[in-house]
């Protein structure tokens, strides 16, 4: 009668003992995850090309032309600074049959902030809706021809060309967007980009209609880039 | 969740695509001179001179070439006639006059008829180019240097005008005053 009860403890001892040392290891790997999610800071090197400025090119008639891609690397799920490189000019010709036409590189730097909120103890996501800054900047060479000057009292006319005229110009740009992992490491998304020019031209001095990576000079412009891209 | 993120997309795109720059120009081309006239009177109690603004009637105002010849035009006739700036006008105190504006000119004369009286004004300015923007092009700005006054036969005695004097050397707008005419 004794010896039955004691096997039965001796089991429920033996059980309670397994679940236990189970229950320890599972703790232990789970805080192995933990601390291997914590230490990995660098989540990987994204390259990507921009799609929205090579399709804006092809329907603006050679008017304006872009290209752009850029590198972006994801820290902590959270923080994303990006390195932007592009080429971008304009042939226009306006309304008077003034001539405007120019070329050049870009470059912008800036960060792209998560605002995804993720739960605690869950492993983060991968496809993000963020914000971020950018500080934009190029220096180009351009030329503006056949500007008439035509007097209609005196008579006579005047052609004026501007021609090799050099600007570098400096902007910000506010961004906002959204990134998926559309297949294992092959992320799609769209930036908007609210630019804004630092500084200003003087009055009567002669200034680019567009500017390479900003867009048409004006104090403000909204952009669209729709971007795909490869995490290393 | 798609949906809405398709939904704004295509909202912002609309956004984007709508915000064109209006490619017209929308500014005067053209700068103009404002010139004023001026009543002198001098006060007898107080042996000082009052300047009032004054209207006159009979008034023609009319450019002079390089040549000393009127600046003409060909009419819708086809016939070449006098451009006057302004031909026999009533009740006017104030003029816009256009300065000549070729690169290799430096004065702008007019001879200003009033009640039969002529005198000849001769404007002595500088021209510079002012680049608007791509849409409107560059128009002709003046700085006023001197202004002289003769009779239309460039004696040194003038008729009705009794001085001039420059308000505004800087010509660069159309609705300022620059010079006023007294007589």
């Amino acid at each position: 009668m004794l010896i039955p009860l004691m096997q039965s403890i001796y089991k429920y001892i033996f059980s309670l003992l397994l679940c236990l040392v189970i229950y320890n290891l599972q703790a232990q790997d789970n805080k192995v995850k933990a601390d291997t999610i914590k230490t990995v800071w660098l989540n990987g090197v994204t390259p990507f090309v921009d799609f929205a400025s090579l399709i804006s090119s092809s329907i603006s008639n050679g008017e304006t032309y872009s290209m752009e891609g850029g590198v972006q690397v994801a820290i902590k799920h959270k923080y994303f600074p990006v390195f932007e490189i592009g080429f971008a000019g304009a042939d226009k010709i306006s309304n008077n049959n003034i001539t405007f036409n120019t070329n050049a590189f870009f470059g912008r730097v800036g960060i792209d902030f998560n605002l995804s909120k993720t739960k605690k103890d869950t492993n983060p996501t991968n496809n993000l809706f963020f914000g971020g800054i950018r500080l934009g900047y190029t220096n180009f060479n351009y030329n503006i021809t056949n500007a008439l000057i035509k007097d209609s009292y005196w008579g006579g006319e005047e052609s004026l060309s501007f021609n090799n005229q050099n600007a570098t110009k400096i902007w910000y740009e506010l961004v906002g967007g959204i990134r998926v992992e559309v297949f294992k490491n092959i992320f799609m998304g769209w930036t908007v980009r609210n630019k804004n020019l630092l500084g200003s031209d003087a009055v009567g001095a002669v200034f680019p209609w567009y500017i390479p990576g900003y867009g048409i000079n004006t104090s403000s412009n909204w952009t669209l880039n729709y971007i795909v891209g490869y995490r290393f | 969740m798609k949906y809405y993120f398709s939904l704004i997309l295509l909202q912002i795109l609309f956004l984007v695509t709508s915000c064109g720059v209006d490619s017209t120009c929308r500014k005067d081309l053209n700068v103009i001179m404002g010139v004023s006239f001026y009543k002198k009177t001098l006060s007898s109690t107080t042996n000082t001179y009052t300047t009032t603004l004054t209207s006159i009637d009979s008034l023609t105002v009319q450019g002079i070439d390089s040549l000393g010849m009127p600046v003409k035009h060909l009419s819708s006739s086809g016939v070449i006639v006098d451009s006057a700036l302004y031909k026999n006008v009533s009740g006017v105190n104030k003029i816009s006059l256009q300065l000549n504006k070729s690169k290799y000119a430096t004065e702008s004369k007019y001879v200003i008829t009033y009640k039969k009286k002529s005198d000849t004004i001769v404007i002595v300015h500088n021209n510079s180019d002012q680049y608007l923007s791509l849409e409107c092009g560059c128009i002709k700005v003046h700085s006023i240097d001197t202004v002289i006054v003769a009779t239309k036969s460039f004696n040194s005695t003038k008729n009705f005008i009794e001085s001039v004097k420059i308000t505004n050397h800087d010509v660069n707008t159309t609705n300022a005053e620059h010079l006023q005419i007294y007589f």
